[in-house]
């Protein structure tokens, strides 16, 4: 195959062979290492391919075998390019093609995230669009190794990463932490805090509620188990003071306070709907149009209207790629309209009470996932006229708090001095 | 001519079975490799004699290979190796 491509690129004739002694001649070429190959015999003539350097050699064996040829047939990209020398057209666009194929290749068409489970594709391409390695960026700006680290650092539960290029596709793997951590996810110091870190912080309520327990790692705890506090209350401060042989106050060192803290609080539920709801009810005809995606840009292929009224519209998106690796920025799009009416019921008390409890259920994931455990639960449904109204309160234990630059504790003692004591 | 008559055949062919010699290597034998009955390959040949749509002959070092078939056709053609494709009927060896 790579041979005949070989040949191919650099050109060759067919030759019609005839005459006296034509095996002499065939001996001859052998000898005199010329390759012939695709010899056959039709009647008295004999063809055979040869490459257009060995037939420029030809001319003294014919001579000494008695033998004449006559070139039949002209193969190859020389004689291609020989043919069509005319057409300038043909080759300027083979010529703006593959500019334009080189150009593409030069930037990240496609990116694959595999092994991630607690944080999305969203988050992660968000990432990505922060640190400026998303869809359409130069290849030479991306640094896999970099990216690695960044990652790693950015989302506390992946332990793990490998970031590789391959042609225009992104692959990420990571692994993340089967453990999960029991530090909330907003409890952990906020990066931008971070960066300008040279006072401390300490810990704020985010709620109004009691503190059921209390451990501190770093700081000063102000509230004790059993405690009520408000909303923006200092539960620990990063202040350590500073005492003296005497037992006087002499200076505080900063520190960024850490605590383990568990608020018992009450959120309110409040949820209300008509009784009255229009409803999709799919007729089950739907039809498919095709078309291209460039981008943002959608071209439909012509094709005649669905004739549907309401109707949703799904596509399903298939990147082309050149082969394994390279992906161009240009998708296949398969568009699917799915025709629907639209009917008007009211809710029994079942189907309220049943929709009431999908919000609720909802709601109550939502609290979950941000790390906060629900003790009780007093929910209401009340109806009134042609509209129903949920309300109630639940009650949990959330381990969340926010950090605020510490200021409010002995503002008296000037940053200099601060840096003198820690040394 | 004298290096000839100390190797004589005799003496030789003994050399090469003690020794384990190929035999194609240590006597310039032709090799003649058949796939199925529509490929062939020659090696250690000196020349065609004769090329027909239903014959080849082909002269080896001792002996001449006769190939009848129909159809045939030269693949390729080296000054080490030939390949010969069509309906293969017979192989003679004629001396």
């Amino acid at each position: 195959m790579l041979l005949r491509l070989i040949k191919y690129f650099r050109g060759y004739v067919e030759v019609a062979l005839w005459g006296y002694a034509p095996e002499r001649f065939l001996n001859l070429c052998s000898n005199h290492d010329i390759l012939i190959w695709d010899l056959r015999q039709e009647g008295e003539v004999y063809y055979f391919h040869i490459s257009v350097e060995g037939f420029r050699c030809l001319k003294p064996l014919l001579k000494k075998s008695g033998t004449h040829v006559k070139i039949s047939k002209k193969n190859g990209i020389p004689f291609f390019l020989f043919r069509y020398r005319r057409r300038k057209i043909l080759f300027f666009s083979i010529f703006v093609c593959m500019m334009i194929l080189y150009t593409l290749s030069r930037f990240i068409w496609k990116i694959d995230i595999n092994g991630n489970d607690s944080v999305t594709d969203d988050s992660m391409l968000q990432f990505l669009e922060e640190k400026n390695s998303s869809y359409g960026t130069h290849i030479s700006d991306i640094d896999c190794t970099k990216l690695e680290e960044e990652i790693r650092s950015s989302f506390k539960s992946i332990i793990w990463t490998s970031v590789k290029r391959e042609g225009t596709t992104l692959t990420i793997d990571v692994q993340e932490n089967l453990v999960v951590a029991s530090q909330p996810l907003n409890a952990k110091l906020p990066k931008e805090l971070k960066e300008q870190e040279q006072k401390g912080y300490d810990l704020l309520a985010l709620h109004d509620g009691t503190i059921e327990s209390i451990y501190v790692r770093k700081g000063t705890p102000l509230v004790e188990q059993g405690d009520l506090v408000k909303k923006g209350d200092v539960l620990v401060s990063g202040a350590l003071p500073i005492y003296d042989d005497s037992g006087t106050l002499t200076a505080y060192q900063y520190c960024t306070a850490d605590a383990d803290i568990k608020l018992r609080t009450e959120y309110a539920y409040q949820d209300s709907f008509a009784a009255k709801h229009t409803e999709r009810v799919y007729s089950g005809r739907s039809e498919h149009r095709y078309g291209f995606g460039l981008g943002d840009f959608y071209i439909q292929l012509p094709w005649k209207k669905t004739g549907f009224s309401t109707y949703t519209v799904l596509d399903t998106r298939t990147q082309v790629r050149l082969c394994d690796s390279f992906y161009l920025p240009v998708y296949f799009v398969r568009r699917t309209y799915e025709e629907y009416g639209q009917e008007q019921s009211v809710y029994t008390k079942k189907e309220a009470k049943e929709h009431a409890a999908e919000n609720l259920t909802e709601f109550l994931e939502k609290l979950t996932q941000k790390g906060v455990l629900i003790l009780e639960k007093h929910v209401m449904i009340r109806t009134e006229k042609n509209k129903y109204t949920v309300s109630g309160k639940i009650t949990v234990l959330e381990n969340t708090f926010r950090y605020a630059a510490n200021g409010q504790v002995a503002d008296t003692v000037d940053e200099g001095n601060v840096e003198n004591e820690s040394e | 001519m004298k290096r000839r008559n100390i190797f004589s055949s005799e003496l030789k062919e003994s050399v090469v079975r003690a020794f384990d010699l190929p035999p194609d290597l240590a006597f310039g034998s032709v090799l003649v490799s058949v796939t199925g009955q529509n490929e062939l390959f020659i090696e250690n040949y000196r020349g065609i004699l004769e090329y027909k749509d239903e014959h080849i002959r082909v002269q080896a070092k001792d002996c001449r290979i006769l190939i009848v078939g129909k159809r045939l056709k030269i693949e390729y053609y080296t000054n080490e190796e030939m390949k010969i494709e069509g309906l293969i009927e017979q192989i003679i060896y004629e001396n």
